[in-house]
């Protein structure tokens, strides 16, 4: 698990892919940083947070699209299959590049907590709170952007899929808002994401919450192992 | 060593491979010859474990492939059709993957070492292996299938794509490979089973169509005896005389190679050595019989007989 973790991570660092991702993600982080929170006087944290929900909907379909598109093209998932390692080793071992990544691109957040807390006043409990929401957020993304690169040859589908689910999963409360219909608004309470990244980023430790997004990445995590074991026998 | 129990591969309605068993001893170097799509690539996945069998299983060295998946990969060193490597790292960067990969216990720098310089990749160890030439690739691919240092080295049309000097330092490294290691390697070219197996299999449309050593399987499915006679004489007679000799199938004029003489191609019954009753006919009639010269099958008109007999190579 961890051969291919170091390999997937050494990729992301010597591929441009990783630096798209990180370019992406911060450059529009930063806007909104701007724009919402500086220019507006605004010292509200959560706002910082809340928009990255979203931006990565665009951004983590970067980092998954070449998970497994690229090795089944050139073939290289054979070294892997046939390794003495199990394929949930291999599936965990690229989730965690991918989520090490996006660590990475956690980093410069301190800085914008740092400026707001200076120039006004951040709740210790509200800023954990979204620490952990973005956290887990970010693994359930991650993994749900992997199971789309995971069924498909091409790294194009694999990020426009990513992205497409993703949005659905973050944007379902709009879309309940707009269709009054009583089952639809029952699905959209199961599936959302923002409604519960919302309840955790008031600093309140909502368990259900966590404990969505820790089974939405199980769920995926083991999806993605089922299919890529289901192939082997196709 | 290795062995195959009733292997069933079938993709939807066609079956791949039909009911494979065969056994591999140890230190052995067996080819998996056969035409394209004939199910040697299908064999060698399952037996690595990149591929399902629908039904049957292998036992390598005692571990069942099924029971134990992981300890059976680890016995086994793997070189697919297409070298599974990784663009863009340097083949030190990859080689070691590999070893973490395969969670290797040796000393890393000397076990890397002994590998290379027994590949002879050490002038390339930096470069990237993007940038590297076929030839390079394959051995980087070679190279990967022997860190851990496997017992068993499963090669999966080594040779393909090379040119024939690369083609036959490949052959000569298998040979020594075979030494310390139990090969199964596939192939579809004759010579290289020729020159490097102590045994082959032939598979043909997913079966197990022959098995044995090269002199078996010519002696085994060579039909009849052919020869080739070089006779002074007036040709039209020749060849109408030797026609009417009892067992006699064939004979076919070849071109002229001495002034004055004939070469004929004589064909005939598998029962029958028409040597003796070849001469004295010729000796009666007059005619000199310069040279005479037994045609035993070759390996490629035995194969071309197995893969015909079976009803054609592919459909």
């Amino acid at each position: 698990m961890i051969a291919v973790w170091k390999r997937e991570l050494r990729s992301y660092l010597k591929s441009p892919v990783g630096y798209v991702y990180l370019f992406l993600y911060l450059i529009i982080m930063g806007a909104c940083f701007s724009i919402f929170n500086v220019a507006r006087y605004n010292s509200e944290v959560s706002y910082y947070f809340y928009y990255s929900c979203y931006v990565l909907i665009l951004v983590v379909p970067i980092l998954t699209m070449k998970l497994f598109p690229e090795e089944r093209r050139n073939k290289t998932d054979q070294i892997l299959i046939t390794a003495p390692i199990s394929i949930t080793q291999m599936v965990l071992g690229k989730f965690f590049a991918a989520y090490s990544m996006f660590l990475i691109s956690l980093i410069p957040s301190v800085f914008a907590v740092g400026f707001l807390a200076v120039n006004g006043y951040i709740e210790g409990g509200i800023l954990a709170g979204n620490y952990i929401a973005i956290l887990l957020a970010g693994a359930a993304y991650i993994a749900i952007a992997m199971l789309m690169a995971c069924i498909t040859e091409s790294q194009i589908i694999a990020f426009m899929m990513g992205f497409f689910t993703l949005l659905i999963f973050a944007i379902c409360d709009v879309i309940s808002t707009v269709i009054n219909n009583s089952f639809v608004t029952k699905l959209v309470n199961v599936i959302s994401i923002t409604s519960r990244f919302q309840k955790l980023s008031t600093g309140l430790f909502d368990f259900s919450a966590i404990f969505y997004f820790l089974s939405i990445t199980t769920v995926f995590l083991f999806l993605i192992i089922r299919i890529i074991d289901k192939r082997r026998w196709s | 060593m290795i062995e195959v129990k009733n292997i069933v591969k079938k993709y939807g309605d066609k079956c791949a491979v039909n009911d494979v068993s065969f056994k591999v001893e140890t230190g052995e170097i067996v080819g998996f010859l056969g035409p394209n799509g004939a199910g040697k690539s299908t064999t060698m996945n399952i037996l690595t474990g990149y591929l399902s069998a629908n039904s049957g299983t292998a036992v390598i060295d005692g571990v069942d492939i099924l029971e134990d998946p992981t300890a059976a990969k680890r016995m086994i060193g793997f070189l697919p059709e297409q070298p599974p490597l990784y663009m863009d790292m340097t083949v030190r960067e990859y080689l070691n993957f590999v070893y973490d990969l395969k969670g290797c216990k040796f000393p890393r720098k000397e076990h890397l070492r002994e590998i290379c310089e027994l590949i002879k990749i050490q002038d390339v160890y930096d470069r990237m292996i993007k940038n590297l030439s076929k030839g390079y690739r394959q051995r980087v691919g070679f190279a990967q299938a022997l860190v851990g240092n496997p017992p068993v080295l499963i090669l999966d049309e080594p040779t393909v794509g090379l040119d024939p000097r690369q083609i036959i330092e490949i052959r000569n490294l298998i040979s020594r490979l075979g030494k310390k290691h139990t090969v199964i390697l596939s192939t579809h070219i004759l010579q290289e089973v020729q020159s490097v197996c102590d045994r082959i299999i032939v598979i043909n449309k997913g079966r197990v169509v022959a098995d044995g050593d090269a002199d078996t399987l010519t002696y085994n499915t060579a039909g009849n005896r052919r020869l080739v006679a070089r006779i002074a004489g007036g040709k039209a007679e020749i060849k109408k005389a030797i026609r009417g000799m009892d067992g006699v199938l064939f004979i076919d004029e070849l071109p002229q190679k001495e002034k004055g003489t004939y070469e004929f191609l004589i064909e005939a019954q598998p029962s029958v050595d028409i040597r003796k009753p070849l001469f004295r006919m010729l000796a009666e009639r007059g005619w000199v019989l310069m040279g005479l010269k037994s045609m035993d099958m070759s390996l490629e008109d035995v194969f071309v007989n197995l893969i015909t007999g079976e009803g054609g190579a592919e459909e």
